[in-house]
């Protein structure tokens, strides 16, 4: 018996690559949401207790492995205490210094921002770093584009997308990433964009603006979509564009985005 | 019983995944457990026995992952389809051969699987064609595959415990329905 040119498998194989692709080209995200969102409401305790435990577990192993390394830690956190004293007294001159450069610079008070807590559930199952997701949605108040920080005003990333009981934060390392961010210190403007989920560089400054590796980088606040202030992170390395039009920073970030616990969410 | 125990592994799979795997792993190297699971499914049953597992196991991906649905589906179908291909000419009885043979099949399964996501995700969900290439060619597609191997060892003997007793099980019926 002549067998065709495709087996059975082959058009199984086709016909679903075509369907997928249809759904890839003609579905927006939005259209399969109701089925997002029945999902993690079904997955959400799951997910609140797996990261629980793995927080749990990865926490006490980089206790053990930091056992060795504990003694010397010891020592060198006395030496630092003593000199942290000493820091506190000129601190508190500092913070009157801060009050009045904050005051000057029309950074918002951090104790003035409306915070909805939340505990981070999941992950970049795809392993490329670019998103969390909360355990807060659209039933405490959420909504798309709203600023997430941990509790010092360092600033994580973004609300994406929200379901009922759980939201997408894309974080500052994603690669679509954009933020209007400007030099603490000097108030050089540019744009701080995620690299992969490896880094962030702070681009589009311009070449008369000046730049100092260990500069503060911190929101702009143009464009009204997060508040002035912050924090993102300090400058690293100083390069030129590769187009040579503009000014490149390395921004190292202020906190491991991996590794966070609890985040807070800007409402106001 | 039976599909509802594989449903729920595949289920329960995506969701170790975005949210236990992600803090034990690196950042960039979290194995794709699901995937490993349609892997070793395949390469032991036949490609159309499989397949509903496949486009089940894509979907969850795609809806935990928040890409638009239809890329892991593809790609863990396109994994499927070549594993089976693979693993009718090269899989053999012998014990040691057969897992030597399956730890090539995910390595292998792991680069299609990490290619044909990564280009769609960064074509599809972020619109960046010409930086899609570039970042599918990093490190990431050298070192996962080892880390999905370390899962793979981990979870290979529990699944030929399950598929046991799930054998045992029919066999059982059977012989109800003979009798």
């Amino acid at each position: 018996m002549q067998r065709g040119f495709f087996s059975p498998k082959i058009v199984k194989f086709l016909v679903i690559s075509a369907i997928c692709f249809v759904l890839i080209f003609f579905n927006p995200k939005g259209v399969f949401n109701p089925v997002r969102t029945v999902f993690f409401e079904v997955a959400y305790p799951l997910q609140k207790t797996f990261y629980t435990i793995s927080r749990t577990i990865a926490e006490s192993f980089s206790f053990l492995s930091s056992i060795g390394t504990m003694r010397t830690e010891n020592e060198k956190l006395l030496r630092e205490n003593d000199a942290l004293l000493v820091t506190v007294v000129s601190l508190q001159e500092a913070k009157k210094e801060n009050d009045v450069l904050r005051e000057q610079l029309n950074l918002l008070p951090r104790d003035k921002f409306k915070l909805e807590p939340s505990f981070i559930i999941g992950q970049d199952p795809q392993g490329l770093g670019s998103w969390i997701t909360i355990g807060k949605g659209s039933s405490s108040g959420i909504q798309s584009g709203m600023p997430v920080i941990v509790s010092d005003g360092i600033l994580v990333g973004k609300v994406e997308e929200v379901g009922l009981d759980s939201s997408r934060v894309s974080l500052l390392t994603n690669a679509v990433s954009a933020v209007n961010a400007s030099d603490l210190e000097t108030g050089a403007k540019g744009l701080v964009k995620g690299t992969y989920g490896l880094g962030l560089v702070m681009d589009m400054i311009s070449q008369s603006d000046l730049l100092n590796v260990g500069d503060t980088v911190i929101t702009s606040g143009l464009g009204g979509e997060l508040p002035r202030g912050l924090l993102i992170g300090k400058i690293q390395e100083i390069k030129v564009s590769p187009d040579k039009l503009f000014q490149q920073a390395i921004v190292m970030p202020r906190i491991r985005y991996q590794k966070l616990d609890i985040v807070f969410v800007i409402k106001n | 019983m039976q599909n509802f125990l594989i449903g729920l592994i595949i289920f329960l799979s995506v969701v170790l995944q975005a949210s236990f795997l992600p803090n034990i792993f690196p950042v960039n190297f979290v194995p794709d457990i699901t995937l490993i699971f349609i892997i070793i499914w395949t390469a032991r049953i036949d490609f159309n026995s499989v397949l509903k597992w496949a486009i089940l196991g894509g979907l969850m991906m795609d809806l935990a992952s928040f890409h638009p649905v239809g890329i892991s589906i593809f790609s863990f179908v396109a994994v499927a389809f070549v594993v089976n291909s693979l693993s009718k000419r090269f899989l053999v009885p012998h014990f040691g051969w057969k897992f030597a043979v399956l730890v090539v099949i995910v390595f292998l399964a792991t680069i299609i699987n990490q290619i044909i996501t990564g280009f769609l995700v960064k074509i599809f969900a972020e619109g960046n064609v010409r930086e899609s290439v570039h970042s599918i060619f990093d490190n990431r597609l050298l070192w996962k595959p080892f880390y999905n191997l370390l899962m793979f060892a981990i979870i290979y003997w529990p699944i030929r415990r399950l598929e046991k007793m799930f054998s045992s099980q029919g066999q059982r019926i059977i012989i109800k329905r003979h009798a």
